[in-house]
């Protein structure tokens, strides 16, 4: 917010109403800036008080785990697709958004045009007189005797004068600085909560959850694609023990590439004992619990010779 | 005191010259005095009542001294009549020729003291108030001018009303103001007694110097009806008026000349104290002056013991 600055001189406007008197004109001026101050006061309050209703409709949204009635995920329409994709370059891969953002903004739209009207029912320069109790009698006395088209001595006199006080005066009294600072802060509270609980996924159990679609395992599929704790996915981390133990391999190369019958040697000797080292060896992943058993060496071979043997008499 | 910026601005600093001036002579009685001083700005008459030795002449003369205005004093008697205020004609011999001429009365000043006004007959009080109203007299056909600016203060004493003659409710809503004088402060009375009776004054009144002439005076009472008033002031002002005709302890209310006089005592009253636009305190200061002669009380005011300034006082508050 700024002080009100009075017109002066060269940016008095002097093409719209030449007629006039130039203080007249001027008061003019400073009424119409004194009104533009208060939407300004009037949009900031609402701008602020409508994103913290739609941060907080949607982390209890979020914390209840979903909006009652409503799918958790709600189709994005394409006309938004496609004009985000044609002036921002944006693009979805998933073309849904969450239905409690959806209804947070909802929300959040919806007070913001309530409090816009609310607050500008008062005339705004009712309120930046109010607001400035010294300018109140006088202010007043001059934009009736403006609205009358007064040019007298004693009007000219009370213009110069209002203009001289508006000078000094500012429309800051109009925003209670408290109040936005209050308000800026629980915005910060409640926006560091939303990230908290969408990185740790609490949700109030049983309200939220519903078993949409069963997992062949009898378990539940959660359709929420966003941010997931990354342990879920690879596991729990484990510390892998360095290998100490030294063993000791023979590679048999006799039968590469020398076309000498040797492949067939080869062939014939995995055929017969499958496999040989000197110790078995397990697959393990690196750093990570072995979620899943490899299938048994022997068993492969089994299959192996059998499809083989099934191809030979082909 | 700084240079003054426009001519509005010296005649304002010329008032303020001239309560200091008149406060040479008349200690205290500040606000009897301010209504005076408004009631020439807004070219009207005031009707003063107070009790004998107060001091009403001698301010009414102060203030005529200090302005530059001719003063006369009509002292009222049963016996006076409307000739004796306005003037005759009378048979003038010059060189063996007789001529009637206009003989001006007392009412031909700037500044006119009719004292005790309620003594005066009916026939002479309408004399004097139609003169007030009209600004001229008329006289074996002719019709004269008084001069300008032309103010008249009328006294009337609350006590000893024995052989008198009130005057009737419609002539008193010719006075703008009736201000009332009461009894000095102990301390104001012990100044008053100092400076008349200590041995540099010789019992005469201290000098005093003319501040102000009369085309100034005119001057300011133009700028006055200039003032500029909020809407929402004025209407309170009239809500006011209004309220006396519609108040439970009212018999009969002001009229809508109260309305004018104390929307202009009230621009009067900004213009002295400087200001460039009327403020509801000008409304509520002048009220009480501009109501009180104009409305009579019923019974029940007075048996609770309520005085017509009461009454104004608490319609002030509601409206």
């Amino acid at each position: 917010m700024s002080e009100t600055a009075t017109p002066t001189g060269s940016d008095a406007g002097d093409g719209d109403e030449p007629d006039r008197p130039t203080e007249e004109r001027k008061i003019r001026q400073a009424l119409t800036q004194i009104r533009r101050e208060g939407w300004k006061v009037a949009i900031i309050y609402a701008v602020i008080d409508a994103a913290l209703a739609t941060l907080v409709v949607n982390l209890t949204a979020t914390f209840l785990g979903g909006v009652p009635r409503l799918p958790a995920r709600l189709p994005i329409p394409q006309v938004i697709l496609r004009t985000l994709r044609e002036t921002a370059g944006v693009t979805r891969a998933e073309p849904t958004v969450s239905s409690a953002a959806v209804v947070g903004v909802a929300v959040g739209l919806l007070v913001l045009a309530v409090e816009v009207a609310w607050r500008v029912r008062r005339p705004l320069v009712e309120q930046f007189e109010a607001a400035n109790p010294t300018l109140q009698e006088s202010l007043r006395t001059a934009r009736d005797a403006v609205r009358q088209d007064q040019h007298s001595r004693m009007a000219r006199r009370l213009y110069e004068s209002v203009l001289a006080d508006l000078k000094r005066a500012s429309s800051v009294g109009l925003l209670d600085m408290r109040r936005v600072v209050v308000t800026v802060l629980l915005i910060t509270v409640v926006s560091v909560a939303t990230i908290q609980l969408a990185v740790v996924d609490i949700s109030l159990a049983g309200l939220g959850d519903r078993p949409d679609a069963n997992t062949p395992g009898g378990g539940t599929q959660s359709e929420y694609t966003g941010l997931q704790d990354g342990s879920s996915i690879l596991g729990e981390p484990e510390d892998v023990p360095e290998g100490s133990e030294e063993l000791d391999a023979t590679i048999d190369t006799s039968g590469s590439g020398s076309g000498d019958g040797s492949d067939a040697e080869s062939a014939a000797a995995y055929e017969d004992s499958g496999f040989s080292g000197p110790e078995t060896v397990e697959s393990q992943r690196a750093g990570f619990t072995e979620r899943e058993q490899l299938e048994d060496a022997e068993l492969i071979r089994e299959y192996n010779l059998r499809i083989r043997q099934e191809t030979n008499d082909e | 005191m700084s240079e003054p910026t426009t001519d509005i601005d010296r005649l304002q600093q010329r008032l303020s010259h001239v309560r200091e001036e008149v406060g040479k002579r008349i200690v205290g009685q500040t606000e009897v005095l301010e209504g005076l001083l408004v009631c020439i700005l807004a070219d009207g008459n005031a009707l003063l009542e107070s009790n004998p030795g107060l001091g009403k002449t001698t301010m009414v003369r102060t203030v005529a001294d200090v302005t530059d205005l001719d003063f006369s004093r009509v002292q009222n008697t049963p016996d006076l009549m409307p000739s004796d205020i306005t003037g005759t004609e009378i048979i003038r011999e010059s060189g063996g020729n007789r001529e009637f001429v206009f003989e001006k009365g007392p009412i031909f000043a700037n500044v006119v003291l009719a004292d005790e006004i309620n003594r005066a007959t009916p026939k002479t009080q309408a004399a004097l108030l139609e003169a007030m109203q009209e600004k001229q007299v008329t006289a074996a056909g002719e019709t004269y001018e008084l001069p300008r600016p032309f103010f008249v203060l009328a006294t009337q004493n609350p006590i000893d009303q024995e052989g008198t003659y009130p005057l009737p409710e419609a002539q008193t809503d010719r006075f703008l103001l009736k201000l009332v004088l009461d009894y000095p402060s102990y301390e104001e009375e012990r100044d008053i007694v100092n400076l008349y009776t200590g041995s540099g004054s010789g019992g005469a009144a201290p000098a005093v110097e003319k501040v102000l002439t009369r085309e100034e005076i005119k001057q300011i009472q133009s700028l006055v009806r200039e003032v500029p008033i909020a809407d929402d002031v004025r209407d309170r002002a009239i809500r006011l008026v209004r309220a006396t005709r519609e108040a439970e302890m009212v018999e009969f209310g002001a009229s809508p000349r109260a309305s004018m006089g104390l929307v202009l005592t009230a621009k009067a009253r900004a213009f002295m104290r400087g200001r460039n636009h009327v403020s509801w305190e000008d409304v509520e200061a002048m009220a009480p002056s501009v109501l009180r002669h104009r409305i009579l009380l019923d019974f029940r005011a007075e048996r609770e013991g309520l005085s017509t300034d009461d009454v104004i006082a608490e319609l002030v508050d509601e409206v």
